[in-house]
C-alpha cells in the first residue's frame, strides 16, 4: 500500500499540531506585550522554515524505534496523533507531538508484533525526563546572566532589548519546532515513498501553519495561564528551549518543546522571588504529558489489535 | 547609549512632550497664584487661560500618545504602567487646572486673599510645582542608567514631601484663623490646598509607576 494514503492524516494533524504546540512560542510573545498578529507571522513562517531547511534530520528516528514498519502501525499512530491533537487543542492545553507520535507508534508496533529497539526507547524516556531538569538550570543560568548584562542599559535600552531579542527567539523557537516535530511526522508520514518528499515537506508546515493561526486558546493559556512572566523570564526560557531543541535535532532525537518551555519557566520562577504559579494549571499541564503518552500508547496499542 | 535610539527615543520623546506641556501648566498656575497674592487679577485671570490652554494641549498629547502606545509593542510588557504612568501625569495638569479654578469661580475678598497667600502659602504652591516640575528629569533620566531613574525619582518622593509638611501648615494656619473668614470661603480654601495636594500626589504617584517599570523590566 502505497503511503500516499497516509498523507491526508499527516497534513491533519500537522493543522491541528500548528493550533495546538504554536501556542508556546504564541503565548510567549503575548505575554511580552506583542500583537497575536506578530506571533501568528513569526510561529508560521518559523514552522515552514524549519521544517524545511532541517526537517530531513528527524529522519533516523522511527528507523531507530523499529527496523521495518507496515502500514497499519503507520495509519493507526497517525490516527491515535490526530484525534489526541484534536481533543487536547479544543481544551486549549498544550500537549507534546513527541510523547503521542511515539507513544501511539509503539503501541502500534507491539500490537503488529514489531521488535522495538529498548535501548533507544530509553534514551527518548531518559531525554524526555532529564530535559526539564536540564532546561530549568540552563534558564537559571541564561536568566541571571542577561539579568546582570543588563543591569547598567537604560529603562529605554531594556524596551528595545525585548523589542529586538523577543520576536527572533520566538522565530528561532518555532524554526526548531518546525524542524524537530514537523520534521518527526514528516518521516512517519512517508517511511519509504521518495517521489513525492519535497511536496509533503512544504505540505505539512503549511498545514501547520493554517493551525496556528487557530492557536488562540493554547496562547491565552500559556500567556496567562501557567506561570508568572516577565520579558526576561521569557527570553531566557525561550531561548533556552529553542538551542535544546535546536541541539537534538541535530542527532535526530525527539523533544518537546512544552516540556522544555514549561521547565524552564518553572525554574527560573523557583529562583525569582516572588514565586508566581497557577498550580492546578501546571498540575494539569504535566499530568497530561505523562497521561498523554500513556494514553496514546494504549489506545495504539488497542487500535492496532484491532487492525491486524 | 545602548539601543537608545529609533522607537525608544520616539517613545521617551512623546512622553516628555507630554510632560513638558504639564509642567508648563503647571507653571501658569503657579504664575496666577503669584500675580493673586499682588492681587494683580487681570494677569492672574491670563494665567488661568494659560493653565487651560496647556491642560487642553496636554490632554490631546496624551490621547495620541496613548494611541500609539496601544498599537506599538514597544514596552508592550509594561503598557498598562505606560498608560498608568501616562495618566498620572496628565492628573498633575487636570489638577492645577481644579485648583486655579477653585481660586478663580469665586472672587475671594481681597482681605482674606492677603492674608492666605502668606509665605507657607506661596512655598506650599512653589514646593507642589516643584515635584511636578522634578518629574522631567526622571523621564529624561529613562535613557540612562537605572540607578540614576531611581535618584530622579527619590527627588520627586522627597519634594511631595516637603509639600506635604507645608500643606500640614497650612491646614493648621486656615483652621486657626477660620473665625475671621466667612464659611464659603474656608470651604474654597480648603478646596484649593487639596487640590494643589494633588498636583504634587499625582507626580509622586506617576514617578512611583517608574519605579514598577524598572522592576519589572530588570527581573
Amino acid at each position: 500500500m502505497s503511503s500516499i494514503l497516509l498523507i491526508p492524516i499527516a497534513l491533519y494533524t500537522s493543522f491541528v499540531f500548528g493550533i495546538n504546540n504554536s501556542g508556546l512560542s504564541t503565548g510567549s510573545l503575548l505575554a511580552s506585550g506583542f500583537s497575536y498578529k506578530k506571533g501568528i507571522a513569526l510561529t508560521g513562517v518559523g514552522f515552514v522554515a524549519g521544517a524545511l531547511l532541517e526537517g530531513w534530520k528527524m529522519g533516523g528516528t522511527f528507523h531507530s524505534l523499529t527496523s521495518s514498519s507496515t502500514m497499519s502501525v503507520l495509519v493507526v499512530t497517525l490516527i491515535i496523533t490526530a484525534i489526541t491533537f484534536s481533543i487536547f487543542s479544543f481544551l486549549g492545553l498544550p500537549i507534546s507531538l513527541v510523547n503521542v507520535l511515539i507513544g501511539s507508534y509503539v503501541g502500534a508496533s507491539l500490537a503488529n508484533g514489531l521488535i522495538i529497539n529498548f535501548t533507544y526507547m530509553n534514551l527518548l524516556a531518559l531525554s524526555w525526563i532529564a530535559l526539564p531538569f536540564i532546561a530549568a538550570i540552563a534558564t537559571i543560568g541564561t536568566y541571571k546572566l542577561t539579568v546582570r548584562l543588563l543591569s547598567n542599559v537604560s529603562p529605554v535600552g531594556i524596551g528595545m532589548f525585548h523589542l529586538v531579542t523577543i520576536p527572533i527567539i520566538v522565530f528561532y523557537t518555532a524554526y526548531s519546532l518546525g524542524a524537530n516535530n514537523i520534521g518527526l511526522l514528516y518521516h512517519i508520514s512517508l517511511w519509504e515513498e521518495q517521489s513525492i518528499h519535497l511536496l509533503i515537506l512544504t505540505l505539512l508546515p503549511i498545514a501547520s501553519f493554517f493551525g496556528v493561526m487557530k492557536s488562540g486558546k493554547t496562547s491565552i493559556f500559556v500567556s496567562e495561564g501557567v506561570v508568572g512572566h516577565s520579558p526576561l523570564t521569557i527570553f531566557s526560557s525561550l531561548l533556552v528551549g529553542a538551542i535544546l531543541i535546536w541541539i537534538f535535532t541535530q542527532a535526530a532525537i525527539p523533544v518537546s518543546l512544552a516540556q522544555v518551555l514549561i521547565g524552564g519557566l518553572i525554574g527560573v520562577n523557583l529562583y525569582r522571588k516572588p514565586r508566581t504559579y497557577n498550580r492546578s494549571a501546571l498540575l494539569k499541564l504535566i499530568g497530561s504529558w505523562v497521561g498523554v503518552t500513556l494514553a496514546s500508547f494504549v489506545a495504539a496499542l488497542g487500535l492496532g489489535f484491532l487492525v491486524s | 547609549m545602548l539601543f537608545a535610539k529609533g522607537k525608544g527615543s520616539n517613545m521617551q520623546e512623546l512622553l516628555l512632550a507630554h510632560a513638558r506641556l504639564v509642567i508648563q501648566c503647571v507653571d501658569s498656575f503657579n504664575g496666577m497664584i503669584d500675580a493673586l497674592c499682588m492681587l494683580d487679577f487681570e494677569r492672574a485671570r491670563k494665567f488661568e487661560d494659560a493653565v487651560d490652554r496647556y491642560e487642553t494641549e496636554a490632554d490631546n498629547v496624551h490621547k495620541d500618545a496613548v494611541t500609539q502606545i496601544c498599537k506599538g509593542s514597544f514596552f508592550g510588557y509594561m503598557r498598562e504602567d505606560l498608560l498608568q504612568m501616562m495618566e498620572m501625569v496628565d492628573s498633575v495638569a487636570d489638577s492645577a487646572k481644579e485648583a486655579a479654578r477653585s481660586l478663580m469661580w469665586r472672587k475671594v475678598p481681597e482681605q482674606i486673599l492677603t492674608k492666605f497667600l502668606n509665605d507657607t502659602a506661596m512655598n506650599y504652591v512653589k514646593e507642589s510645582a516643584r515635584t511636578a516640575r522634578a518629574l522631567l528629569p526622571v523621564l529624561e533620566s529613562l535613557s540612562m542608567k537605572r540607578d540614576i531613574v531611581i535618584e530622579k525619582v527619590r527627588v520627586v518622593e522627597h519634594l511631595e514631601e516637603s509639600a506635604d509638611v507645608l500643606k500640614n501648615k497650612l491646614f493648621q494656619e486656615l483652621y486657626s484663623k477660620a473665625d475671621e473668614y466667612d464659611t464659603l470661603t474656608v470651604l474654597q480654601l480648603k478646596e484649593f490646598i487639596d487640590l494643589t495636594d494633588n498636583i504634587a500626589d499625582k507626580a509622586e504617584d506617576a514617578s512611583d509607576i517608574i519605579l514598577i517599570m524598572l522592576a519589572k523590566g530588570y527581573s
